[in-house]
């Protein structure tokens, strides 16, 4: 069973059945879709946000909006218990708990005529709820953005030096692109075409210059000798530095040479490096939330949907030509199950590590925000909201696969990548290095040489990043305008006191030294989210009063996220105070969530004692939009 | 079954964001209490193609022979594993001419656009208003080529 290729399509065998069986039942018997019922789309239809949508129009928007980096690094660090509980937990968890938190968050939006998730809370639940869940969201958002921010320095400073020129570049051309599509007029497909040709060019400019950015902060002596073994790799001399040059191989480079003092002017450097790349990432994600969607985020964005469908479409077909032709990435090379060492206990730490790709609380906040909006008819919620989730799970599933296969047994061996739980020195950025491998490795088999391989894959991650980076910054700014609001302090709700919140938030999260905890922490929030959203979603049930059973499909998923969680995060907070120096600013966020969780299931718990049957649907319609009307009505002479 | 007038309006929404749900679409309504805000940096576009969708939508729902089916829908240019296929797809049904077919397969229009029946309707850096629009569904509908008309 060690055959990546069959396993994968085993996966994907358990996704379509539980789709025909289980989506199906959940569909017509809990939720009891009706394709005859009004959805807002029709009621509030305004062809901006309420527009009745074809479903495979809404799938890519939706699936598009769920798959980023969440499903690449939690499976990437999971796996270090070994292929098969991760396979497993993304298999099970997606089909009985995340698609079907998906497909709950999204039917009871549509019953609450396409309100928010944190909307329907308060109204199901109370007043305090949504304020509560704002907080939840605010620290959800920080962990997660600490986390990236950590593991992208990282990524650039250790491990992909490659990726610098190619990121920024990137970002450079997707501007101009941006910039002559959506203001000069510039005709979209020329225009793409030869956005995504610079785009190549910079991947190739990339590989041939990396950016050794920690030799910036190195003796003068030490830069010399790096530039010095750059020059002797690039005349082809064997056993010299390895290309892209990261700071860990220098290090291996130089110890290897008893270079012992340049080795350690590296390892002094590498830290204030990644200081600086957080700083600048920071920066940026202060300067994009502030800037319009269109100047920056649109474009990227724009591109970087072509990596996301090329990055998987190539895997894929890596995956099946290695499988046709019997190849070494075809071989798992991990074991089915391991133990390591200094690893936290597999339970419940792997239902945490892999939050998104099995079952993740924000996917509510879409669903909720603004694919309910969209939805021609309530059927369509079965392949909008249980089917993409079910497709993440693909996602999480191929990446499990570029990490224990594709990636070679060089790396689950003794020094290897996944030889401990902390891993070699980087972090959170190798588990990216590792996907990055793994999946050229894949690339390498329908013809994509290595370093360029490497090089796309590892620019993609980086831009689902940044893209992440900006627009969560944005949404945090968002978030933290509307806690000023709630707190009726509505003179700092402004777009640049907020930005600078959130950003203090996520800077936060980033220098704090935590690595992989902060990953375990941002999962316990993210599925404490998911339970809280479940637990919604069964007091929506129990209102409606629906049979006990088919309640239990939710309520068993809820208890088993909100069980998990609250022990992961006692578990994480004792493993804060037990170290040697206690970090306590996690540990105090850490008490911060767990409070506001307990409050939040108090307040649910109040909510079934009152009894089913008292919750108001029919809540009053959106003002239409009365100067847009009359221009649709103009129209209406017509014939 | 396949429409008989296709209209595709091609605009960007900002709440799609590539790779950004894990950790938060750009989407306000998460946070504002139900009622619509001006999303920020929603841009003039968006509206003006609601304003069609709406019209196309309201016109030909009402006043035209059910027996014609009128299918209009918004895309993200982000969107290309269902727009370029559905572009496609059009200029082979409906046969627009070999520069106005490729014109469309090449998307050789500026953002937002407007495709009727694989034939690009939008002059450069404008949108039909809504009349326009209605004249050329309306055309398209009466025209011998449409699979009712003719029959």
């Amino acid at each position: 069973m060690n055959n990546a290729a069959l396993v994968t399509v085993v996966c994907l065998a358990l996704f379509g059945a539980a789709y025909v069986l289980y989506g199906r039942v959940l569909a017509r018997r809990v939720f009891r879709l009706d394709p005859q019922r009004s959805t807002p789309a029709h009621e509030q239809e305004d062809g901006i946000d309420f527009l009745p949508t074809p479903v495979p129009v809404l799938f890519g928007h939706h699936f598009a909006s769920i798959a980023g980096l969440g499903p690449i690094l939690g499976p990437a660090i999971a796996v270090t218990w070994g292929w098969l509980p991760a396979v497993i937990w993304v298999v099970v968890g997606a089909i009985f708990i995340g698609a079907v938190h998906d497909l709950g968050a999204l039917t009871v939006s549509l019953r609450f005529r396409g309100r928010s998730i944190g909307d329907v809370c308060r109204e199901l639940i109370g007043p305090r709820a949504r304020l509560l869940f704002l907080l939840l969201i605010f620290f959800l958002m920080s962990l997660a953005m600490g986390a990236f921010v950590g593991a992208i320095s990282s990524f650039f400073v250790n491990f992909r030096p490659d990726a610098v020129i190619p990121s920024f570049g990137l970002m450079v051309v997707a501007m101009i692109v941006g910039l002559g599509v959506y203001r000069f007029g510039w005709r979209l497909g020329p225009t793409t075409f030869v956005g995504l040709l610079a785009f190549g060019g910079l991947i190739l400019w990339g590989v041939a210059e990396p950016i050794t950015t920690y030799s910036w902060f190195t003796p003068s002596e030490t830069t010399a000798a790096v530039a010095e073994a750059r020059q002797l790799a690039e005349t082809g001399e064997t056993d010299s530095l390895q290309s892209p040059y990261g700071a860990i191989e220098a290090q291996r480079y130089f110890t290897e040479r008893g270079m012992n003092e340049h080795a350690e002017a590296i390892g002094a450097a590498v830290p204030r490096t990644q200081l600086a790349w957080i700083v600048v990432l920071l920066a940026y994600g202060f300067v994009a939330s502030v800037l319009p969607v269109w100047l920056l985020l649109q474009p990227r964005d724009y591109i970087n949907s072509f990596q996301l469908y090329a990055a998987l479409a190539l895997m894929f077909g890596g995956l099946a030509v290695a499988a046709v032709a019997s190849g070494p990435e075809n071989q798992i090379d991990a074991a089915a199950v391991r133990h390591v060492a200094d690893a936290p206990p597999m339970l419940p730490f792997l239902l945490v590590t892999i939050a998104c790709g099995a079952v993740s609380g924000f996917h509510s906040l879409v669903s909720s925000g603004t694919t309910v909006r969209q939805l021609d008819r309530e059927t369509d919620a079965l392949p909008i909201g249980f089917g993409a989730m079910l497709t993440e799970g693909v996602l999480a599933v191929l990446i499990i696969m570029a990490c224990t296969a594709g990636l070679g047994a060089a790396a689950w061996a003794e020094g290897g990548t996944y030889a401990s739980w902390s891993g070699i020195k980087g972090s959170l950025g190798a588990q990216l290095a590792a996907v990055v491998s793994g999946g050229a490795n894949f690339l390498g088999r329908v013809g994509i040489p290595p370093a360029l391989g490497q090089a796309f894959l590892a620019v993609t991650i980086v831009a689902f990043a940044m893209t992440t980076l900006d627009s969560a910054t944005r949404l945090l700014r968002f978030n933290v305008e509307e806690l000023f609001r709630s707190m009726q302090l509505p003179w700092l709700a402004n777009r640049y006191v907020a930005s600078l919140v959130a950003v203090a938030g996520i800077a936060f999260f980033a220098l704090v030294p935590a690595g992989k905890a902060l990953w375990t922490l941002f999962g316990t929030t993210n599925q404490l989210l998911a339970g809280l959203t479940l637990l919604t979603v069964s007091l929506f049930l129990y209102k409606l009063r629906r049979p006990f059973g088919t309640t239990l499909v939710t309520l068993v998923p809820m208890l088993i996220m909100l069980a998990t969680s609250i022990w992961a995060m006692i578990y994480s907070v004792r493993g804060f105070l037990a170290a040697e120096e206690p970090i306590w600013a996690l540990v105090g966020v850490s008490c911060i969530v767990l409070a506001i969780a307990a409050w939040l299931i108090v307040e649910a718990i109040l909510a079934f004692a009152r009894g089913p049957g008292d919750v108001e649907f029919d809540l009053p319609a959106r003002s239409p939009h009365d100067d847009e009307q009359r221009r649709v009505e103009s129209a209406g002479h017509l014939g | 079954m396949a429409a008989d007038v296709s209209v595709v309006l091609i605009c960007a929404t900002p709440e799609h964001v590539v790779g950004a749900g894990c950790c938060g679409s750009i989407t306000q309504y998460a946070f504002s209490s139900g009622e619509r805000k001006s999303m920020p940096g929603r841009n003039r576009q968006q509206l003006d193609v609601g304003v069609l969708h709406r019209a196309v939508r309201q016109f030909f729902s009402t006043s035209v022979d059910e027996r014609k089916r009128v299918d209009v829908v918004v895309v993200d240019p982000r969107n290309q594993l269902y727009l370029a296929p559905k572009l496609m797809r059009d200029v082979l049904r409906y046969r627009p001419g070999w520069r106005a077919g490729l014109r469309t397969l090449f998307q050789h229009f500026p953002l937002p656009a407007a495709v009727v029946n694989g034939t690009v309707v939008c002059s450069p850096r404008r949108l039909p208003d809504p009349d326009q629009l209605c004249h050329v569904v309306a055309e398209r509908l009466a025209s011998p080529k449409c699979p009712v008309s003719a029959g």
